[in-house]
């Protein structure tokens, strides 16, 4: 009679395939230095828990914030990452952080592109999926561009301390309206060109 | 046209959504920070380039690269896009694990795609295919597929230190002695000179100590040298690879596990070279084509016709095939490669045998592994294996010369080939015809 697998056998099986010698070969790609999906989404996970830690949120916010990006671990996880960094602006909107919203604007951008990178990759119908440096580099490139010019305007608020008048709030909704429009209009579209 | 139609990323869009939302509630509170950390995360999407012109994805001709000890196939990967561009490229071959990596483009950029490789003559290429997004991640598009090349693969011969030299030999020059006189390097006999002998024979002190009067005048007579026609028969009507479930024609046989007509081409190579390095002359006769065959021939070039001959060989399930056994050179030794699974080769053998030949038979089943097949299935594969042991025992009792090619890959006790050759040139001679 043969012995059943265990169920650590049969789980390792689902997860990883056959083990060892019975699994065919794999191609690679050579010319090319990748860094793992599940990397990439960590990272993204950690750096909008980071902005939000730097807030000093309540502990009780935790338990909302933590099961929203372990959420945001799995394919398709963008739209968790995009939710908390909507939670972490409210909670920065709630407080008075001082100079804090220079390190978040360079964090939660990072965070949204890396998060959107690995979902571009989980498109493939493959387990282990690379992402190329470059492409992280070009991420923190772009995030560091926008930072360059964001950072020290946020530090010069902080030293002067300026109010945004009220009738700008107003424009703001109504500028988020038509901006709403032309993204449904974008979207869509079938054709992009 | 390499994009094919691109469309909006409806993801990338809602990546706009946090940035709006907290420039609103920044301008709502009055608040300046929380609206430059909105700004922040929609400025990404904003300066970003968002248009995909023209991304193309092309998969070069594969070759062979030899590796310290590993031999892979390899084929250039090219993207190329006129802006900066994102490309999910998926490189599958059959039989292996498919590769999938993101990257990215901006003008050309060539990957290179490898595979371990064990198989021989046509193995197909790479299939590669693409998801392009631009630079923002808000336009995406899918590249048109790119098809797997076939590659000819060379067979690699096997460094064989010693083969037995063939009992029959043909011609009058040639790298071994034959028992006919002739002008050969080895000594026959002193012989009183007669027409036809050579001025240059004279042995002048044995004809001083045999006639002291001058009245004979005595010659060394040599033996002549001859060389060996060997015949290679490459039974190319079936490609039995390591697992069994690959047989019936579930799933692609593995590129890194050689198959039986890979084995076949790599003992004839193998065998080929050797022979023709030494100088003999070695044909080709494939046992599934009607029509392939090379004659014997001697040389660097024969050789190297011999290799593409083996390479290109494989099953034409078409070909009517050969309704009776080939005719060979008179006097050829002949190397039947083949799986023995059915009677076709094993009576030809026979009938080499008794048209004269000598023959021998190289079994080239690999080591038959995966997960064997039970109920009906297993009972036929165990029909057939004893069916084929009672082949090749009929064809050892026929004095039919047997080599296990794949001996050591399937763990059998016994000599490797390189050591059953070796065997073979020490308990015969060979030559002396």
């Amino acid at each position: 009679m043969i012995p059943r697998p265990s169920w650590v056998a049969r789980a390792r099986h689902t997860l990883l395939g056959p083990a060892g010698p019975g699994r065919p070969p794999r191609v690679r790609l050579e010319d090319v230095r990748t860094v793992p999906l599940l990397m990439l989404r960590v990272v993204a996970v950690l750096l909008v828990a980071g902005a939000y830690a730097l807030l000093g949120p309540a502990v009780i916010t935790w338990f909302i914030l933590g099961p929203l990006l372990v959420s945001a671990l799995v394919p398709g996880g963008t739209w968790a990452v995009l939710v908390g960094v909507t939670i972490v602006g409210a909670a920065l909107a709630a407080g008075d952080p001082g100079l804090r919203p220079a390190a978040l604007a360079l964090l939660l951008p990072a965070a949204v592109h890396l998060s959107l990178l690995a979902d571009a990759a989980s498109r493939s119908d493959l387990r282990d999926v690379g992402v190329d440096v470059r492409l992280v580099g070009r991420a923190l490139r772009s995030t560091v561009l926008v930072g360059c010019v964001v950072v020290p305007l946020v530090a010069l608020l902080a030293l002067v301390d300026t109010d945004l008048p009220g009738w700008l709030g107003v424009l703001g909704a109504v500028g988020v309206v038509g901006l709403g429009a032309v993204a449904v209009r974008l979207t869509s579209s079938s054709r992009a060109r | 046209m390499t994009v094919r139609g691109a469309r909006r990323a409806t993801g990338a869009v809602a990546r706009l959504g946090p940035g709006l939302v907290l420039c609103v509630v920044g301008l709502l509170l009055s608040r300046a920070d929380v609206v430059l950390v909105g700004a922040a995360l929609a400025g990404g999407l904003l300066v970003a380039r968002r248009d995909l012109l023209d991304v193309s994805l092309a998969v070069g001709t594969p070759t062979t690269r030899d590796d310290t000890g590993d031999r892979r196939l390899v084929a250039p990967v090219t993207l190329t896009s006129d802006a900066p561009a994102t490309v999910l490229v998926r490189i599958a071959s059959p039989g292996a694990d498919p590769v999938g990596v993101l990257v990215a483009v901006d003008g050309d950029r060539t990957l290179t795609a490898t595979l371990p490789l064990a198989r021989t003559g046509r193995v197909p290429g790479f299939a590669a295919h693409g998801i392009a997004w631009s630079d923002g991640l808000d336009s995406v598009a899918l590249l048109e597929d790119v098809a797997p090349t076939d590659a000819i693969v060379l067979p690699v011969a096997r460094r064989l230190e010693e083969v037995p030299v063939p009992q029959r030999l043909r011609g009058l020059s040639g790298p071994h002695g034959s028992r006919r006189p002739g002008s050969g390097g080895d000594l026959r006999d002193v012989h009183p000179f007669a027409p036809g002998d050579r001025m240059r024979g004279i042995d002048w002190r044995a004809t001083a100590r045999r006639s002291p009067e001058l009245d004979e005048i005595y010659v060394r007579r040599t033996h002549a040298t001859s060389e060996a026609h060997v015949v290679v028969v490459l039974d190319s009507r079936d490609d039995m690879a390591q697992d069994i479930a690959a047989w019936t024609g579930f799933g692609e046989p593995r590129p890194d596990r050689p198959g039986s007509l890979d084995l076949a081409r790599s003992a004839a190579a193998s065998l080929a070279t050797a022979y023709l390095r030494r100088g003999d002359r070695v044909g080709l006769v494939d046992l599934g084509r009607s029509r392939a065959q090379l004659r014997p021939g001697a040389g660097e070039r024969h050789l190297r016709r011999i290799l593409h001959a083996l390479a290109l060989a494989r099953p034409d399930h078409g070909s009517v095939g050969r309704t009776r056994v080939p005719a060979l050179q008179a006097g050829a030794t002949v190397v039947l490669l083949s799986t023995f699974l059915d009677d076709d080769a094993a009576e030809a053998a026979l009938v080499w045998l008794a048209r004269g030949h000598e023959v021998w038979a190289v079994d080239v089943l690999p080591p038959v592994g995966g997960v064997l097949p039970d109920g009906a299935s297993g009972l036929a594969w165990r029909v057939m294996r004893l069916e084929r042991a009672l082949r090749l025992e009929r064809l050892a009792a026929a004095g039919i010369t047997l080599v296990d090619w794949s001996a050591p890959a399937r763990d059998v006790p016994g000599p490797t080939p390189e050591q059953r050759l070796r065997m073979m040139s020490r308990v015969r001679p060979g030559g002396r015809r």
